[in-house]
Parts: structure tokens; sequence; C-alpha cells
């Protein structure tokens, strides 16, 4: 009989140890122990992109990542430089205690996005801070402009961006300084090409197209994410469909002299009541932007931030995956747009990030129909003013950058399970 | 009493005439303030009550210019194309050869959907003006302002043929064809432009420079110019510009036969161009881009063809310069000696000493040629700041000579005229200080070197110089050595090494590696010999010791080091892709801290073609 409970013993106890080791997995850690966390978006990207299912640690250590362990996946993160550690069954099971007591949730990623960037091809002057952390994250996407949109390519993809671009046809409104530059001719060139080619007179019109193509994918499940002036332009073109709100000097004829009263907010994303700004010689779209980009900067940047609110992990799991980050007060960054004017802003869409005790609003989100929209106000996370010719900015010294982290919060997203709100 | 009267008739008429200046300068005020008023109204962006004090003051003043501009401006903006057409109108029949105002109308017909109005228009004021160069010039610009680009330019292309003048308004076709995207024709006019206007090579080879960096705008491009070029031989400025746009794209080879053929074509057009020169601004063109083979050609041509060249000095140095770059050694040492022979007493011959002695000593070890070299050095350059840079290597020479005596004097001789030299920087003494030190070191006065090297690592020092870790890397040896003898071996085998004596220090490492095993000087002795092996080329060696090291040193400071090392030999020297990728993998697995870890992460990636 000795012999037999030993023997049962020793069964039972390889059975425990192999089941435990089979129980490994592998965290991915989100907090300030995270030596690039940049890179750590693109393994579980790539994770994802195999097959492989991602569980989304919202608030926990960060808002780390969760997979079964695979040796794969652990050269991938050496490869990569991204801190991680192997967890146990034990630890695993204090993990899910961790989370269901305190405000942190568990989202499950399973497939991984297909990525849309809107970029023209012609080489522009300034860089796409979304391409440029997609690149360093190794996410793979896709570079489509108006023939694809118009072509109806947008439904191939699950998440689209929009950075830079101008939707009203303006050219970015650097009439004023550049209007003899080689680039800006060439951008002016690119785009009268283009909306002759889809049968346009005007770019402004043919941008407005666009602009209501996009949104009709938004309304039908899409995700959008975008940045710097693309979040205001976006909306003025939705509002000034049929008005002439662009001035002689971009399309050879006058704007609609009461176009300002003939707006129509109601097929705006996010911002109502806003007032255009017409003269071609002034660099900014309307009052949405906030502070002007005629009015030199009061704070610097060593005094401009902004803060991330806390969202219930369990009630809200969209905004409070769209604002995962290791610190929650975040250095501010300029752009065309820098951020969004707060009494412009509809009443329905979410505040996610804000310069406390002031108009400033940098970070948004909303649904629309089916889909969403997140907008993010400034250029570059990492560069406070970026400048027409600046060089890219080398995200292998910004790896934790956490403006950075909110941009691939926002790509992550569109992989998530929908799961039943807590009521 | 009629006498009374004739006075008081002729004083009221006076009065009655002197009021109306008075009623006309009040009127010319209201007339300014409420056209003030309009500027300020147009300022404000309220045109509809610009254009209604503009539309007052116009029929007040018709004749007035700057009311009728007023008024139209306000029109234009608030679209009332028919009452602009009307004003219009009602000013050319006060003036019926305003062409500028016709030109206007037709724009306004325009906008106001009434094409076939405005195109009829423009065509009577060019059928009314057929040899106007301005005229073609206004209409032109008025159909661009309403981007009717096509237009335009068949309005240039008829005032060529009105005009009998192929070249007229090169400039402005140009621009349009540009905006239409036919860069082949906006090439061509280009061409036509510089041709009339040779100097003006910079500003069209601007114009270019925007084109698109496409392969097929850089085709058409290319063929346009060539054209030209083919047809017009003779003149040089269209092949400058083919040069320019070649070079623009980096296309060398081409560039460089069309510089030759310049040199040849200038020397026969015009005997004062400096024949060569644009030969070397070739060369020294393609050398900033790294273009090296093509510098060497145009260099050589120069040397072949040119040898009157003023520059030929310069041409020369650059070549040795390049083949130094490259790595042709034999080839530099060749350029260089010539350069000292015939170049005495110059920069030159400076540079050139210095260089075949650092050749000779660090690649062929040719001692006695190198030390001549920094001989000539100092004999030839006794005061200047490189003579340190001879001393310096002097001793190195000695050094590997193993005549440490001959090379402290040259070291000593460079500490001692440093110290007394004001304009000397610290680091030509820390320099001869380390250098010092290694000697005493090699002696095996250890007490010695420590001194001299806590004068270079003390707090305070210059510690951001390159010398200074290598001073540092000495001084910790030394101080934590609890093994002198075993110290003494390894600064032999060190100074073997040096002496390029690689069996003898072999040796000597490997006795300290079997009688002080458990010193930590042990794992540097392996290190050592792993290199050491490298450079007798016996590669598979050296992996088997850097093998040992990394099992021997595993929590140790060599082994990511030795690790990189197999790595490298695998990658370089095998070819052996895949193994060099688990050697550099093993790194980042076994050392995760290591800081070659970012480099080796690039390397693993560019293994994988990332």
């Amino acid at each position: 009989m000795r012999v037999i409970h030993r023997v049962i013993f020793l069964v039972l106890s390889f059975l425990i140890f192999t089941g435990s080791a089979r129980a490994q997995k592998i965290l991915i850690y989100m907090d300030l122990q995270q030596t690039d966390h940049l890179k750590a978006y693109g393994v579980a990207y790539w994770t994802l992109d195999r097959g492989v299912n991602v569980e989304w640690l919202l608030n926990y250590r960060g808002g780390s990542f969760l997979m079964d362990y695979h040796p794969e996946i652990e050269r991938e993160c050496r490869l990569r430089g991204v801190a991680y550690s192997i967890v146990n069954g034990n630890e695993i099971a204090q993990i899910y205690a961790t989370i269901e007591k305190e405000n942190m949730e568990t989202v499950l990623l399973e497939k991984a996005p297909a990525i849309a960037v809107y970029a023209p091809p012609n080489k522009q002057p300034w860089d796409d801070a979304v391409m440029l952390v997609l690149n360093y994250a190794e996410i793979p996407f896709t570079q489509l402009w108006d023939e694809e949109v118009m072509n109806g390519e947008l439904e191939k993809y699950d998440w689209l961006h929009l950075h830079h671009e101008d939707f009203t046809g303006q050219y970015g409104k650097f009439y004023a300084n550049y209007r003899n530059a080689p680039w800006y001719i060439n951008e002016v060139r690119v785009n009268e090409a283009m909306a002759r080619r889809l049968g346009f007179k005007k770019v402004s019109e043919e941008k407005k197209m666009i602009a209501r193509l996009i949104k009709e994918y938004v309304l039908r499940g899409g995700f959008l994410f975008a940045m710097c002036s693309a979040t205001d332009t976006i909306d003025i073109a939705l509002a000034a469909e049929n008005i002439d709100i662009v001035p002689e000097v971009f399309d050879g004829d006058p704007i609609d002299p009461n176009c300002q009263q003939k707006l129509d907010f109601t097929k705006t994303f996010a911002f109502q009541n806003f007032k255009l700004e017409l003269n071609p010689l002034v660099y900014e779209f309307s009052d949405i932007d906030i502070p002007p980009s005629y009015v030199a900067p009061l704070r610097g940047a060593e005094a401009d931030y902004f803060t991330l609110f806390e969202f219930s992990a369990k009630y809200d799991p969209v905004p409070t995956m769209l604002t995962q980050d290791h610190v929650n007060v975040i250095k501010g960054f300029m752009g065309q747009t820098t951020a969004f004017r707060r009494s412009k802003i509809k009443k329905s869409v979410v505040i996610m990030g804000e310069v406390e005790g002031t108009e400033e609003v940098k970070y948004i989100h909303g649904n629309l129909g089916k889909g969403t929209f997140t907008f993010l106000g400034g250029h570059d996370p990492e560069d406070y003013t970026h400048m027409i010719g600046d060089p890219p900015t080398n995200l292998a010294l910004h790896k934790n950058s956490p403006g950075y982290r909110l941009i691939l919060n926002n790509i992550l997203f569109p992989a998530a399970k929908k799961k039943k709100l807590k009521t | 009493m009629s006498r009374f009267y004739k006075y008081i008739f002729l004083i009221l008429i006076e009065l009655i005439v002197s009021q109306y200046p008075v009623d006309a300068q009040r009127q010319d005020a209201i007339l300014l303030n409420q056209f003030r008023l309009a500027r300020q109204y147009e300022n404000l962006g309220q045109i509809e009550k610009a254009a209604e004090l503009y539309l007052q003051l116009y029929r007040q003043n018709p004749n007035s210019p700057v009311f009728f501009e007023g008024l139209k401006r306000s029109y234009q903006y608030l679209r009332r194309y028919s009452e602009l057409v009307e004003i219009i109108q009602a000013q050319l029949q006060r003036n019926p050869s305003n062409v500028r105002l016709r030109a206007e109308l037709a724009s306004v017909y325009f906008r106001n959907g009434q094409e076939k109005l405005a195109f009829e228009t423009w065509e009577r004021i060019l059928k009314d003006f057929p040899r106007q160069p301005p005229v073609y010039r206004l209409v032109a610009n008025t159909m661009f302002a309403n981007r009717l680009y096509d237009r335009g330019i068949k309005v240039y292309l008829r005032a060529r043929k009105m005009l009998g003048d192929e070249n007229v308004f090169a400039t402005e076709l140009a621009r349009l064809y540009t905006l239409r995207q036919s860069y082949r024709k906006a090439t061509r006019e280009y061409l036509r432009f510089l041709g009339q206007n040779p100097t003006q090579l910079k500003y069209v080879e601007r114009r270019l420079a925007s084109f698109p960096a496409e392969s097929q705008v850089y085709h058409d491009v290319i063929s346009e110019i060539k054209k030209w070029t083919h047809e017009h031989p003779n003149t040089l400025v269209f092949r400058k510009l083919l040069i320019s746009y070649y070079l623009c794209y980096s296309n060398y080879r081409e560039a460089l036969r069309e510089v030759i053929e310049l040199e040849r074509l200038g020397k026969l057009t015009d005997s004062k161009i400096l024949s060569g020169e644009e030969l070397f601004k070739f060369a020294q063109n393609c050398y900033k881009e790294g273009a090296y083979e093509f510098a060497i050609q145009a260099l050589n041509q120069i040397l072949e063809n040119y040898p009157q060249f003023p520059r030929i000095g310069e041409a020369r140095v650059k070549l040795a310069n390049i083949y130094l770059k490259q790595n042709k050694l034999k080839e530099s040492l060749a350029c260089f000696e010539t350069i000292a022979r015939d170049y005495p007493e110059t920069r030159w011959a400076l540079q050139a000493y210095l260089t075949i002695g650092t050749i000779a000593l660090e690649y062929f070890f040719d001692l006695n040629r190198a030390i001549s070299n920094f001989q000539q050095v100092l004999k030839q350059f006794p005061h200047h700041d490189e003579r340190f840079e001879a001393l310096f290597k002097l001793g190195d020479c000695w050094v590997a000579k193993n005549n440490l005596d001959q090379a402290e004097k040259y070291y000593r001789q460079a500490l001692n005229a440093s110290v007394r030299d004001p304009k000397s920087q610290t680091d030509i003494r820390d320099r001869a200080r380390l250098k010092l030190a290694e000697l005493e070191f090699y002696r095996g006065n250890f007490d010695k070197a420590r001194k001299y090297l806590e004068k270079i690592v003390s707090p305070g020092g210059e510690l951001d110089k390159p010398y200074v870790n290598d001073a540092l890397e000495l001084f910790l040896l030394i101080n934590n050595q609890e093994n002198p003898e075993a110290l003494r071996l390894f600064a032999l085998a060190e100074q073997r090494e040096r002496e390029r004596k690689y069996a003898k220090a072999e040796k000597l490492l490997r006795k300290i590696i079997q009688k002080y095993p458990s010193t930590n000087l042990t794992k540097q002795a392996l290190f050592r010999l792993g290199k050491i092996k490298e450079l007798q080329a016996n590669y598979s060696d050296a992996i088997s010791i850097y093998r040992d090291l990394v099992t021997s040193d595993s929590l140790g400071t060599l082994g990511d080091l030795a690790l990189n090392r197999i790595g490298q030999i695998y990658e370089q020297r095998f070819q052996d892709f895949a193994k060099a990728k688990i050697a550099y993998e093993e790194v980042l697995i076994k050392y995760p801290d290591s800081l070659l870890a970012e480099e080796i992460r690039k390397k693993i990636r560019n293994l994988e073609g990332r």
C-alpha cells in the first residue's frame, strides 16, 4: 500500500507541477518599470496577429498586458527590449483578485485590427506622429488617400487615423508664409490634380466629400482617431456642406458671404457653434482651437501639462482603455490645433484629458452610429512646437512617452471584445 | 448813389463766390469720412454696409478710381456679379481703351457663369491688341486667376506666334506647365529662358529642384535637358544644368561623362576658362556625398589631362585622402609620398608625413618607415601643433620595437613641451602621462604608473576626453590586482601584443590562466587571448576561448563582450548569420542589462532583414 501511495503522490505532484507550468503567462507590465512602453504595444499587437489573445489589464500596473506563455513571445520581448515577467498560476490568481477588488478591469483583445492611415503620397515637411509611433512599435498599417477612400476601401480597415490634414481645402492655411515654398506649390498641385481626377472642380468640394465618406465609415462601425488640424477641419468640412467657406486665393472664387450663419453643426462629430476664421492670411481655421495659433504661447513647454481623467474601469471600460498610462499628468504639446475650446464641444462627447481650470480640452472621445471617434489636440507629444522642416522625433529617445501611449491605446482599442457592461 | 449800389453788388457777388470753396471743402470732408467708414466696414468684414457706402460715393464721383475699386471689391466679395458687370461697363463707356477693365469684365462674366461671353471678351481684347506683350500677360493672368490654366497657356503660345518670338513668356509658361504637372514642357520653357539668360543657371536649377522627386518626372526632365544639350552643344550652360540635375539624383556616372565633355568643350570655346575646374568641383561634390569612386575618376582625369590646373596640389591631397577613406592604403601611400616630395614644408607635406607614418605603423607595421616620416615632421615643422602627434607616434614606434627607454624620451619630450607651452591643451599633457604610465606598467613599476594615472583620473579633471577611459581602465587594473606577479605577466603580454609578437603574448597569457586561475586577472587574460587569436586569424580558437570565458564569467563584466565577439566572428568572418544571431540572442538572454543590448538588438534586426 505504501508503494501505491507513493506512486499516487508522485503522479499527483507531477500533474500539479506540469499543470502550474502550463498555467504560466507572460506579464508585460506598463508601469514605471517598463523599459519600452511603446514597443510593448507592438508586442501586444504582434501577439494578437499570431492568433494569441491578449488580456489588457486596465489600471493594473499602468495598463499591463497578459498573454499565454510562448517562447516566441518571450523572444520577441527580448528582441524589442520590452520588459516582462513570467507569472505562474498563483501569481495570476493574485492579479485577478486585485483587479476584482480595485478600480481595474480585464479586457480581452482578440484580433489585431487592420489599420489605415489617411495621408497624401507626397512627402510633407512635417512628420506624422501616428505613423512615427506605428513604425517604431512595428505595427503594420496601410497608407491611403482620397482615391482609395472614394473607392470604398475604408471598409477593409478597423481603424482609421487622420493627422495633419485639412479637410476644408485650404492647404493647411500655410498661404501667408509658405505660398511660394516648393512643398506648398507641390501640395496645391497634387491636390488639384486629385480633385480633377475624382471629378471635382475644387479641392474644397472634394475634401468635403472625403470628410463625409469618413463620417459614413464611422457610422457603419469604424474607429476614427484624429490629431492636430484633422480634428477641427473635418468637423468644419462637415458643417459646411454646400457652403463655400474657402477664400478666393485657394479656389478662385470668393466665399459665401453668409457662410457663418449657414453652418450646420448637427453634421459634425464633436464641435458646435464655432466661428470660422475666413482670413486666408491667418493660420487658424476657427475658434475651436485654443490657444489660437497666431498668439504667442504664454505658458511654455516647462509649464504646459494636461491631466487625464480617471474613469471607472468596470463601468466605463472604453475611456479607461483610451486613457491607460503610467502617469496621469502629461506634458503638453502644441500643434496647428493644440487643444479644443470647451464651449465648442458637444455635450455628448466624453472629455478624457484637459488643462485643469482652463477652457483647454486636450483629449476627447465620442460615439457616432456604430463607430467611435477620438480626437487628440497637438502635433507631436514629444516635440513641443514642431515647425515646418524640423527633423522627425526619434522615438528611441522617448520609449516611455506617456503622450505617445495615448495614441497607441487607440490602436488596440478596436481589438477589444465588446463586454456587457456591469449594471 | 449808383456807384454805391455798384459797390454793394460787387461785395455781394464776392460773398457768394467766396462761400463756394467752403462748401466744397465741407463736401470733400464728408466724402473722406464716408470713404473711411466704408474702409472700416470692409476691414471688419461688414461688406454689405461697405458696399452701400461705396455705391453712394461712386454715384457722387463716378470718375474716382478709389471709390470704383472699393465698390468693385465689395461686389466681388458679395458675388453680386450682375451689378459688378454694370459698373464695369459704365466705366468702360467712359474709358473704352482700358484693357485691364475689359479683362476684369471677362473674369466677372466667367464667375457669373457666362463662360461663352467671358471667352469672347478675352478673345476680342487679344484681337484688338495683337502685338502688345503686356496685353497677353494681362489676359493670361486673369485666366490664371480663374484656374483656366490651359487657356492661359494657349494665350502665351498665341503671343509667340503673333510676336514672332519663340522665347517670349518662357518663365510664365514654365510656371503654368508646372501647375499642370507637364514637367517636360516646363523644363523646355526653363531651358528656353536659360538659353537667353545664361547667368540664371541657379534660378533654373532651383525651379527644377522644386519638381516632385518621382522617377517619371526625372525621366522627363533629363530627356528634355539632354535633347537641348545635344541640339546646342556649344551652349555650355545647358550641359552645366544637366550635370547639376544628374548630381541632384546621385547619377554620378552620367554626370562625370558630361563634366569631361564640358571640360573639352570649354577649352574649345573659351581658352580663358580654367581647365580642370569643373572636374575639381565635381570631385568635391562626389567626395561630400560619399561617391568616392567617381571623385577618384574625376581627380585622376585632372592629374592626367590638366597638369597645369592651378589647384593640382589640392587635387592630389584630395585623391590621397579618398584612397585612405576607402582603405586603399598602397595607393594612398603612393599619393602622399609624391605630395611630400613635391610640396616640402607645406601643410600638405605635414599631413602626408603623418599619414604615411600612421599607415606604416598601424597597417604595415613598417616601423623604420614610420619613424622616418614622423622624424620629418619634427624636422620640418618643429613648432607646429601637430608635432605632439608625431612625438606620441614615435614613442609608440619604439614601444613596438621593444625599446621603452627611447619611447620614454619622446613621451617625455611631449609632456615637457606641453607644460612649457602656454597655448597647449591639457589633453596633450594627459595623453603624455597616460603613455608614460603604460611604459611604467610594462616595466612592472606599478606605483609609478599609478602616480601618472592619478593625475589624469582625479576629480576635477577633464573626464570627458576619450583617453580617460583607457587611463581609468589601467588605473583600476593596477589597483584591483592582488597578485603583482600575475599583473606583471599581464603587462608583459600586452607589451608583446603591441610588438605584434602574438605567440609570446599568448604564452604569457596562458601562464596567467594556468598559474593564477582564481585571480580576477584570469578572465581578462582569457578575453585578451581571444582577441589575440582573432588577430592571428585563428577564429575557431577565438570562439572556443570566448566560450570558456562565458562559462566561467556568468556574473562578470566580460561575458557579454565575449558573446558579442563570437557573434561578430560568425557574422563577419564566417558569414554564418544563423550562429551569429544565436550568439547575439544569448547576450540578451544572459545579460539583459548589458550596455551592448541596444546595439545587439540592432544587429539582430539587421540579420533578420527588419
